[in-house]
């Protein structure tokens, strides 16, 4: 739809070109020509000046996501590097920022159930103990999600882990249809600035990952369609 | 006809105060333009991203839809003004090309000024409307629009408008001379810009749109179009100079 706009737009300023050429004007409205086109020009410019008042005046709230204070988010490399981080077995603190929640699970038994529901894909990294202290530390890490310089997570859900006895919940929330608006400056504007052109906002999804360290003793038990790597060193 | 320089302006003076009330309907054009064009800023694109589960829509607004019509309308305007019709309603007045041609040159001016700042602060309409319409969340501050950037960007724009206005009059002018030009400067204009390259391989019209649009200078993008516009305005006096007042 949006690409025949311009051939209609055109086909209206022609038609518009024309009328207003044409004497005489009897097909044109009163306000636009005669002594009555002074008032509408003056009311033209009053009302454009007062709409830049209010605009200027009124707050504006709607704000959605959080101004990132760096320039340059690389979501794809920070999860990337996290990935590599993880299949290495060792995940540099740095990191730490990206640790959505952290549990210990005391494990009863000699198997742990492992689940994620609602969700298509989670990827979880294993990597064995060298003790056997029927604990299992379990950290899910979400890497954020941003829209230009804007980083939107605190608008979007996470996955939510449990711990029950011998069993481990993921579970994906029900994601809202995020709907934006973004304005793009005007030309005349943006080329004094270094701002982008074009209106297409560089958006990154972030992603979720889980990192787990089992003693050896304990067997995990997980449906076929995780995506689970065990860490080897 | 020679006219001494105080004769002169008082003859320019009051030629475009006529020209002000006389074609005003090429503001009223302008405005009507613009409420249209502020209709197809509406949905000026939109983009959707989605990963597990997911789904971000962005809807994007801008005033350039706006600030193009303009630009459209006082091309359009400017070669109107140098048509027989237009040149004639001049002649009420003791004139000669040189008067008639600066009246014109400031009523475009005036017309550039009124196009280029109008088109600027419809860019506001075009921010609370959208908000007013879809109360929709804004992605982060892509709503604010600083003074300074207003005013430079009504800057720019009232440039813009004045670069058009003599492009197109130094064309009208032209095809005053002989109707053939009409044919002749957009296929030879269309010629030049596919067929020469300069040495980096660029197109001319690249570098020709580089060298205004580009500028990142704001008085460095001023100095550039009041030359060129003089040039051009120059040229258009020079073209039309040697015709007889009502030829």
């Amino acid at each position: 739809m949006i690409t025949i706009f311009p051939i209609i737009a055109f086909v209206i300023l022609v038609f518009l070109f024309i009328l207003l050429s044409r004497r005489p004007y009897a097909v044109i409205p009163k306000v636009l020509y005669g002594k009555r086109v002074r008032w509408t020009v003056i009311g033209y410019v009053v009302a454009l000046l007062v709409i830049t008042g209010v605009f200027y005046v009124f707050p504006k709230t709607n704000s959605f996501g959080v101004i990132a204070e760096e320039d340059d988010i690389k979501t794809w490399e920070i999860s990337d590097n996290l990935y590599e981080a993880a299949s290495a077995g060792n995940i540099p603190e740095e990191y730490e920022q990206y640790i959505e929640q952290r549990e210990e699970v005391e494990i009863s038994d000699e198997s742990l159930n492992v689940n994620y529901v609602n969700g298509e894909s989670l990827s979880i990294f294993i990597k064995e103990k060298d003790t056997n202290d029927d604990l299992v530390d379990v950290t899910l890490y979400r890497t954020p999600t941003t829209v230009g310089d804007v980083v939107i997570d605190d608008e979007i859900p996470s996955v939510q882990m449990e711990t029950g006895s011998n069993e481990l919940t993921f579970s994906a929330p029900e994601y809202p249809e995020v709907k934006l608006i973004s304005y793009q400056k005007e030309f005349p504007i943006i080329q004094f600035t270094d701002e982008n052109s074009w209106m297409n906002e560089d958006t990154q999804m972030g992603s979720n990952l889980v990192y787990m360290e089992v003693p050896e003793n304990i067997k995990l038990d997980y449906p076929e369609y995780m995506d689970v790597t065990y860490v080897t060193e | 006809m020679y006219l001494t320089h105080g004769r002169l302006l008082g003859h320019v003076k009051s030629q475009f105060q006529y020209k002000l009330k006389a074609y005003i309907g090429v503001f009223s054009s302008i405005i009507v333009v613009q409420l249209i064009a502020l209709l197809f800023s509406v949905d000026s694109g939109s983009s959707t991203s989605s990963s597990d589960g997911v789904q971000i829509d962005i809807d994007y607004f801008s005033a350039n839809t706006v600030i193009g019509f303009t630009m459209i309308t006082v091309l359009i305007n400017a070669i109107h003004i140098t048509t027989k019709t237009f040149q004639e309603d001049g002649f009420i007045f003791s004139t000669t090309r040189l008067t008639a041609n600066l009246s014109n040159v400031l009523f475009l001016l005036t017309v550039s000024v009124f196009g280029g700042m109008t088109a600027m602060l419809s860019s506001v309409v075009v921010r609370l409307g959208s908000a007013i319409m879809f109360q929709r969340q804004v992605l982060g501050a892509s709503m604010d629009i600083s003074a300074s950037e207003l005013f430079y960007g009504m800057g720019a724009s009232i440039a813009y408008m004045l670069l058009v206005s003599a492009i197109g009059y130094v064309f009208g002018s032209l095809v005053q001379i002989n109707r053939l030009f009409m044919f002749i400067i957009p296929a030879g204009l269309y010629g030049v810009l596919v067929l020469l390259e300069d040495t980096n391989g660029n197109q001319i019209g690249e570098t020709v749109f580089t060298f205004f649009f580009h500028e990142s200078s704001f008085l460095l993008l001023l100095l550039k179009v009041i030359v060129v516009s003089t040039v051009l305005f120059a040229c258009s006096l020079l073209i039309t100079n040697n015709k007889e007042v009502r030829q």
